[in-house]
């Protein structure tokens, strides 16, 4: 499919000045022009968002409503004179992509307004060449937003898609952006369903899942337009506990599942990694500055100039991938796993009937096993992939009891994850200065612009990070030490108290 | 990917319409759709209201120098692209005669784009000729449009036999006919068609009846679905893209 091309409108802008460039200088058609409040729609485990798709559904001012299936930015289907009523699931209602949702209860977003125009670019045997859009939201103060510019290029008509943006730059300010315009509907904003002791293994688990999903849903519109880092963190950290939990599902989920999944899963955190480091280097340039002697920092004025190009860079290709056709198959299976109750019947795998409390503490247990076994192996020598690599068992861990903290007993789990957070700490300060100070050595060294002042600062940023890093690598014997003790031993065996309460 | 294609040695039978209509109807069902018209005449394109014309012609896809994801233009519904038809095409038979192995020669330009289309739908021209037997080598089913009349029922008889005749060409090829332009309260067409659905009870079910709204096709250059949604004949070609779909998922 070719990419949707996107523009905002620099300035406050005026939606009717840019309609009159592009109808009365540019010749293009209006097909339809709608002022309208749009809710967002979704099951409760994202089914939609995992699919790559947006389901809309579009209240006119006049009053007429419709339903609207995106995907990439393009509209696929849309129902006109449904309900005004936001609808509580698709059954009975004739919107084919959205047919696999069945009778799935739908949950809303919060509704936002838009104006949005949908304009055609036609030949003189009046065939569409290229579609344009044109979006202007309010945010939730009524401010307008930028106007969005939504240039869809049809297949075998690139050149006229080309000579439109072409014409588009000369006659109206605009600068490419990285969301659409249904990126500004807002996500539903969803409530814990998260595993309840009463579940069993495969109850348990699959409510984790669809908790950690509709967390990354949440955060996914904020992943797209990449202007606070913590959407992503949020995303990225989801996706890590996905994957503990597809890991530590042997015996719960059915293999074949299990080990598709974790593949893709494994794809999802690897393709947003360099745009995490990137935020990272970005956050941290002030610490970086602060860390040099005064008559040094001026020079690191270029890097973060550097470092932003960098960040864009390797954002947009992020983007890209997030929106890939891989991306919405492997979303769509996702869901449709989630979401079909054959595949969690307690006979798809042997413990998935179990009671969840029993396959899950035998779970957090077994990590923990593995951190201290793998932390009593740590040596003053190790290289930093053994560090890494008990990193990974923390997380695990910690992963772990967080999933389930509702399942286990929480004191337990708090003493538990105290320890843990300070072995974290260590272990994250470690690897995060070193990774640092690589990447930042070898962003300089791919650009032959860098001035030599700059280099001398980021020298100095280098050796910083290093100072950093051995610093971190001290502590975490004594990390390990602390987490390696009776306390936390005895809080381990104790994760699952309460079971023992309620049988008395 | 499957490839079907409306074909009938008879013209005027409904392909094109067939083609066109069935293709609107499966990409609003979300399927992606393409559309390749061969035939010279250029209906489909028409329809479409995209210009005949292929860079390359119809040598350049035989002989493979254009590809032919090149070629494809987006229709202006979602997810429903076409080949264009080129007068070149009227050579079609000559360029594939040159060619090595002329009979695959359909299948393998198509193979390319298995990824990008749930389904193609090949508007062949009223021949037999080796062009149809390289769609009928290309082909998973041949939709085969027929009217209830007598010699429409002797060039469905014809095609029936040519493919039991040659179970090496067509291996795996189904035939799925079905009525076109059927006027029921007309009592001849009702009695061919009982008398064919006796001797070939493979027939399809759906039945497209004569209607305006296919005429107008050609005046708003749109499938029927896109102008008169819901219509007895947007109907019709629903009903019958359902079948078609069962049939082949059972096959």
């Amino acid at each position: 499919m070719i990419e949707v091309e996107r523009y905002e409108v620099v300035g406050a802008g005026d939606v009717g000045a840019v309609v009159d460039v592009l109808v009365g200088s540019m010749g293009l058609r209006i097909d339809r022009d709608e002022d309208v409040t749009r809710t967002l729609l979704d099951t409760a485990a994202g089914a939609v968002a995992a699919a790559g798709a947006v389901l809309e559904h579009r209240l006119a001012t006049e009053g007429t409503a419709a339903l609207v299936w995106s995907e990439s930015g393009r509209v696929l289907d849309r129902l006109d004179d449904v309900p005004r009523e936001i609808p509580a699931t698709l059954d009975g209602i004739d919107l084919p992509r959205a047919a696999s949702l069945g009778a799935a209860p739908l949950v809303p977003g919060d509704p936002v307004r838009s104006r949005i125009i949908a304009l055609s670019c036609v030949d003189e045997a009046e065939k569409t060449t290229v579609r344009v859009v044109v979006d202007r939201t309010l945010d939730d103060e009524d401010r307008p937003l930028p106007i969005l510019l939504e240039v869809v290029p049809l297949r075998g008509y690139r050149g006229e898609a080309e000579r439109l943006v072409g014409e588009l730059q000369r006659t109206v300010a605009i600068r490419t952006s990285v969301t659409g315009s249904t990126d500004r509907v807002r996500p539903m904003v969803t409530g814990s369903i998260g595993p309840v002791r009463t579940m069993t293994a495969a109850e348990g688990w699959r409510a984790a899942l669809r908790d950690l999903t509709a967390v990354m849903s949440e955060r996914f519109p904020g992943v797209l337009r990449g202007d606070d880092p913590e959407e992503l963190h949020g995303f990225r950290v989801a996706i890590r506990r996905i994957r503990t939990l597809l890991r530590d599902g042997g015996g719960v989920l059915s293999p074949a599942d299990r080990t598709r999944f974790r593949a893709d899963f494994l794809w999802l955190g690897d393709v947003t990694t360099p745009t995490r480091d990137a935020d990272v280097h970005v956050l941290d340039h002030p610490t970086f500055v602060t860390a040099l002697p005064a008559d040094r920092r001026e020079g690191l004025g270029p890097l973060l100039d550097v470092l932003l190009a960098h960040r864009a860079e390797v954002h947009a290709e992020m983007v890209r991938d997030l929106r890939s056709v891989r991306r919405a198959e492997f979303g769509a299976a996702w869901a449709t796993w989630l979401d079909d109750d054959v595949r969690w019947a307690p006979a798809v795998a042997p413990r998935a009937g179990d009671p969840v409390l029993d396959v899950a503490v035998a779970a957090a247990r077994r990590a923990c096993r593995r951190l201290v076994k793998d932390g009593r192996a740590v040596r003053k020598s190790s290289p930093p992939v053994v560090l890494h690599d008990l990193r990974k068992d923390a997380k695990r861990v910690r992963y772990l009891l967080e999933c389930f903290t509702p399942v286990f007993d929480a004191a337990s789990v708090e003493t538990v994850t105290e320890r843990l957070r300070s072995l974290q700490d260590s272990l994250g300060t470690f690897q995060d200065a070193a990774v640092q100070a690589r990447a930042l050595q070898a962003l300089v060294d791919a650009r032959d612009d860098v001035a030599p002042e700059t280099l001398i600062a980021v020298g100095g940023v280098i050796e910083h990070l290093d100072r950093v890093s051995d610093r971190a690598r001290r502590r975490v014997a004594g990390d390990i030490g602390r987490f390696d003790d009776r306390k936390v031993r005895r809080a381990m065996e104790r994760l699952d108290r309460t079971k023992g309460r309620d049988e008395r | 990917m499957k490839v079907l294609a409306t074909y009938n040695i008879k013209g005027g039978v409904g392909k094109t319409a067939s083609a066109v209509n069935l293709a609107h109807v499966a990409a609003s069902r979300g399927r992606r759709v393409l559309v390749w018209d061969l035939d010279p005449q250029g209906a489909a394109t028409f329809y479409f209201r995209i210009a005949p014309k292929v860079k390359g012609g119809a040598k350049g896809i035989v002989k493979g120098s254009t590809e032919l994801g090149d070629a494809i233009k987006a229709t202006d519904f979602e997810n429903l692209d076409l080949v264009p038809a080129d007068f070149s095409y009227r050579h079609l038979d000559l360029w594939l005669d040159d060619a090595k192995r002329p009979l695959t020669r359909i299948r393998r330009a198509l193979r390319s784009l298995s990824d990008e289309y749930d389904t193609v739908i090949l508007d062949c021209p009223p021949s037999i000729s080796l062009t149809s037997e390289g769609v009928f080598r290309a082909a998973d089913a041949l939709l085969v449009p027929t009217i209830p009349t007598t010699l429409s029922l002797r060039t469905y008889e014809q095609l029936d036999r040519f493919v039991e005749d040659h179970p090496g060409m067509v291996r795996e090829l189904r035939i799925l006919g079905f009525f076109s332009i059927v006027e029921r309260h007309r009592r001849l067409h009702r009695r061919f068609m009982d008398e064919l659905r006796g001797m070939h009870p493979d027939l399809l079910e759906t039945v497209i009846p004569t209607s305006n709204d296919i005429e107008r096709m050609g005046v708003e250059r749109k499938p029927v679905g896109a102008f008169a949604r819901g219509s007895r004949s947007a109907r019709a070609y629903e009903a019958l893209w359902a079948e078609i779909e069962q049939r082949l998922a059972t096959a």
